[in-house]
């Protein structure tokens, strides 16, 4: 065999095997229910059981009786704002798990006054490990601190203008928005207590602002009273809501773009017309070698 | 070329790699760090500052709210290392405050007794305040040493003297210095409130005596009883003077002395149904009198509060079902079975009110409630309260009502073999208990296809699921169903139901490479087999090695065999074979494993008449071709040949 035949079937093995490694290789980027890391959310999908969505399109066209998680870490179009709020209009509980993200343009599109500040909020005393892990405390007497004592952010900020919701808890009179940085209190730095979970009724659903979107990570949702928290918001219309999850608007990392493409390939080649084309390939490349080598089959005798 | 192409390698299985580790830029702000990986650390400005906070406010006496800061600290999240010595400080601090606030009150209470005249009640209180005095100066001594302490845990002596924490540190070193001044305070107050008692103590006022005596030491609860008694200061009697009545220590009647110094008033008691309380009657001299008599508390007297049980029966159901209705039903009765009438009856779920009626004459209630759809399922609490009425305490049961939804359950009927693309026919029922589940919505789930169907009013449902092809190659493949009850006292029910699938692409692209393979296998086979064929007996035309018996002419030549000759040399051969076949045909001889072509030469030669010369020249030439180096021309093959043919001639003449 030539060289260049050698480098060639070689090049091919390990685009093949380097292929399959990514396809098999859990997705690492943040809330990614695949993502079995510490930031994934593979935890919570399988003990909420949680359905996965991409498109809004899959909501449920009678959404009593379901909720939908969002992470909104990537902007919304007219449409799916739209659809967003034909879910809640039609009964859905929406919660809406924010820090940095885009959240504002989804409960302002609901017509709530509401709003995430974007702030990180820190509390130095009531954390788990270090202040940029705040405790949450002091709930207030509604569905949602049903079996709920604390729960834990990560990274979190607050809410602000909840005149016209209701606030379900408060992080502690220690914390305090680091509008600069630096990590500790100063004085022009506003301190708590601050609303930190809150919803508001819309139409016949519910719209729940949570200002940390990491309580879900895998990493989190064992701490404390996360996973019973998850439970009790999704559970603020109904018992035993079935749960969806969207992973549409989150950060894509390289891994996601390359599993993309790989499952674009895959999709191609396991159609019909695909993998007709790939036998073609196949018998071409097998028989023509066989052909040029023989002048043809009958004369090899 | 080499290294070019290990270089080429690497950097594709890199580039393959790099989705794996890169991760793309995140929001402003990080959105979160493992939380396992996280270093444990006190933040021990904020930890200064609040305790800073919390002694400020001891030092200004608001008490509640330093203990209400102190008990949210006592929850901060603290590194194990300093978590005893953390607790231990917050510990200290909330006795403290526990003990300034007792000793606040306890002097506040003496000077209002001294006010009163009542010394002795007052001395009591101030000998309280001496040791509570004595209690909080150590209390304070054991707080400035676990600052110290706490502080040099925190790595306070540590840090510059311009830092915010040698700052906090040295606030909280003042506010330590106040609370001493604080106790010093409390202490110079006891001593005014002793000197005070003393001076009235000095002033030998006269002793007041007040008798009690209630008409009846039991009553019913809402009744009345009569208090009367006597006010005397020694032999004096003390006329005109205000009597206040005491029940449980809260005043509730006054009454003034008569000429003779008694006083009449009359209880009411108050409707808690408690079974018993006390009187007592207390006389604080006013304006003139505090110059010469000193108060009088009577002996406290117990009266018997009465009242009579309600007795509470409650019919509940043990299981309820989200939308349906349940009836709670009852008996409310005296201890002795008098059925009572009127009462009120109140039913809550988990504490919210879902009804509420007035027993009748039999005692009897029957409550009807509808149970919210919405409810969890799971244990919840029901609780029956009757109101007290009258004479009669109220009461109350709980039980313990577990919500549950009714089994469904669901029948599904698919094909056993499906073979893809198809329409797959799926039918089936849905019922429970209570029958056939109508309206109830069937989603069925199959090969990443999913459809929904509701029942109809017999609790059938049937759809057909229209299956392109998919990547399934062949398996038995699970059709899911799920179904959710249109009443919500139904719970919901799944079913899997296994159908083996065959791929006709696939199949058909497996039938294909299969053959293509076979076609391949077996064209490689044929030339395989050629190939050894010729290693025997056919010398190709580049051939140039001479097989080592050349001289020997050892090489067999399996004469029986069948032979396919290539090139010059197969012809050449070919020629020989043919005459060799003549030859053997009319001779006899037999040209054996173990003989050269020279050897049958010559064993051929007597029988070969004419035929000799050409069939000598033919071996010859065959040996030549066989074994030399020689590559034989076309003319050789055409003289061969003519061997062939003239030996063929002569041999059949």
């Amino acid at each position: 065999m030539k060289t260049s035949r050698v480098l060639l079937a070689l090049i091919l093995v390990i685009i093949i095997s380097m292929a399959a490694l990514l396809w098999f290789f859990p997705p690492n980027g943040d809330f990614r229910v695949e993502n079995p890391f510490w930031n994934g959310m593979s935890t919570v999908a399988s003990k909420a059981k949680l359905t996965v969505i991409d498109t809004f399109d899959s909501l449920s066209s009678n959404p009593k009786g379901t909720a939908l998680l969002l992470v909104p870490y990537d902007g919304f179009s007219d449409v799916e704002l739209t659809q967003l709020n034909d879910y809640v209009s039609g009964g859905g509980t929406l919660v809406v798990l924010d820090d940095y993200g885009f959240g504002n343009q989804v409960l302002s599109s609901l017509g709530l006054k509401m709003r995430f500040t974007g702030e990180q909020m820190v509390d130095p005393l009531f954390d788990y490990r270090n202040k940029f892990i705040p405790k949450i405390t002091d709930f207030m007497a509604t569905p949602i601190a049903t079996n709920v004592s604390s729960i834990v952010f990560n990274h979190a900020t607050c809410l602000n203008d909840t005149s016209g919701s209701t606030v379900a808890a408060y992080s502690s009179s220690f914390s305090f928005l680091d509008v600069n940085g630096d990590g500790s209190w100063d004085n022009s730095e506003p301190n708590g207590p601050f609303p930190v979970i809150a919803y508001a009724k819309v139409n016949q659903g519910v719209v729940v602002a949570v200002a940390d979107p990491s309580l879900l990570i895998n990493g989190m949702i064992g701490l404390d009273d996360n996973l019973q928290f998850v439970n009790n918001v999704c559970g603020l219309q109904s018992a035993n809501p079935k749960i969806f999850v969207d992973q549409s608007h989150l950060v894509k990392t390289p891994l996601d773009d390359a599993k993309a493409d790989i499952s674009f390939v895959y999709g191609v080649v396991a159609s019909p017309v695909g993998t007709l084309s790939l036998i073609v390939v196949l018998l071409v490349l097998s028989l023509t070698s066989m052909w040029r080598k023989g002048g043809g089959f009958g004369k090899k005798r | 070329m080499r290294l070019a192409a290990v270089a080429l390698i690497c950097v594709i299985a890199l580039s393959f790699l790099v989705p794996c580790t890169l991760v793309n830029a995140q929001p402003a702000f990080v959105p979160h760090e493992d939380p396992a990986a996280a270093q444990s650390v006190m933040d021990s400005y904020s930890f200064l500052s609040e305790y800073a906070d919390i002694l400020s406010l001891i030092s200004l006496e608001q008490y509640a709210n330093a203990s209400s800061l102190t008990e949210q600290l006592s929850h901060i999240t603290v590194p194990e290392d300093l978590s005893y010595v953390i607790n231990r400080y917050n510990n200290i601090t909330q006795q403290l405050i526990g003990a300034l606030s007792d000793l606040k009150n306890t002097l506040d209470r003496a000077s209002f007794l001294l006010n009163q005249n009542r010394l002795a009640e007052a001395s009591q209180a101030l000998d309280n305040a001496g040791v509570l005095v004595a209690r909080a100066q150590i209390l304070l001594g054991e707080l400035q040493d676990a600052t110290a302490t706490v502080s040099q845990r925190l790595g306070v002596f540590a840090a510059p003297a311009e830092s915010k924490i040698r700052q906090a540190y040295d606030t909280l070193q003042g506010l330590l210095a106040r609370l001493t001044q604080l106790i010093d305070q409390y202490h110079t107050l006891l001593q005014s409130i002793n000197k005070q008692a003393e001076e009235i103590r000095a002033e030998n006022l006269e002793v007041t005596q007040l008798t009690l005596k209630l008409k009846s030491s039991s009553v019913f609860v809402g009744g009345s009883v009569e208090a009367s008694g006597v006010l005397t200061a020694g032999t004096q009697i003390l006329s005109n003077r205000i009597v206040q009545l005491l029940l449980d220590g809260t005043q509730v009647a006054t009454a003034n002395t008569d000429a003779n110094g008694n006083f009449n008033a009359v209880l009411n008691i108050p409707y808690n149904y408690v079974h018993s309380m006390a009187v007592q009657a207390l006389y604080a001299p006013l304006n003139g009198d505090k110059e010469v008599y000193l108060a009088a508390l009577s002996p406290t007297l117990t009266i018997n509060v009465m009242f009579y049980d309600t007795k509470l029966t409650v019919v509940a159901p043990t299981v309820a079902y989200p939308g349906l209705v349940y009836t709670v039903s009852g008996t409310v009765t005296s201890q002795q079975g008098t059925p009572l009438n009127q009462r009120e009856v109140r039913v809550l779920f988990d504490g919210g009110l879902t009804g509420e009626i007035k027993t009748y004459s039999s005692g009897f209630f029957s409550i009807q409630s509808t149970l919210d759809a919405q409810t969890k399922t799971g244990a919840h609490i029901l609780t029956v309260s009757v109101d007290p009425d009258g004479d009669y305490a109220g009461t109350s049961q709980q039980k313990t009502v577990t919500v549950a939804k009714i089994a469904s359950s669901v029948n599904v009927h698919a094909p056993p073999f499906v073979f893809l693309p198809a329409g797959v026919q799926i039918f089936g029922s849905v019922s429970s208990s209570s029958g056939p589940l109508k309206n109830a919505k069937v989603s069925l789930e199959f090969a990443n296809i999913s459809t929904v169907v509701r029942t109809l009013d017999d609790g059938t449902f049937s759809s057909t699921m229209n299956i392109p092809l998919s990547t399934v190659f062949a398996g038995f493949q699970n059709i899911k169903v799920t179904v959710e009850p249109a009443e919500p006292w139904q719970a919901s029910a799944q079913a899997n139901n296994s159908v083996f699938v065959l791929n006709s692409v696939s199949i058909a692209f497996t039938c294909v490479a299969s053959f293509s393979v076979g076609v391949v296998l077996y064209a490689r086979f044929a030339r395989s087999k050629q190939k050894k064929s010729e290693a025997k007996i056919v010398i190709p035309d580049n051939s140039s090695a001479v097989p080592e018996n050349t001289g020997t002419f050892g090489v067999a030549v399996p004469v029986k065999a069948e032979f396919r000759f290539e090139g010059v040399k197969g012809k050449v051969l070919e020629a020989y074979v043919k005459a060799l076949r003549a030859v053997e045909s009319m001779t006899g001889s037999v040209l054996v494993a173990n003989m050269t072509l020279r050897e049958f030469l010559y064993e051929a030669e007597p029988k070969l008449g004419d035929a000799v010369s050409p069939f000598s020249e033919l071996t010859v030439l065959a040996e030549k071709t066989l074994y030399s180096p020689y590559a034989p021309e076309a003319q050789d093959v055409s003289k061969a040949e003519e061997y062939a043919n003239e030996i063929g001639r002569m041999l059949n003449r």
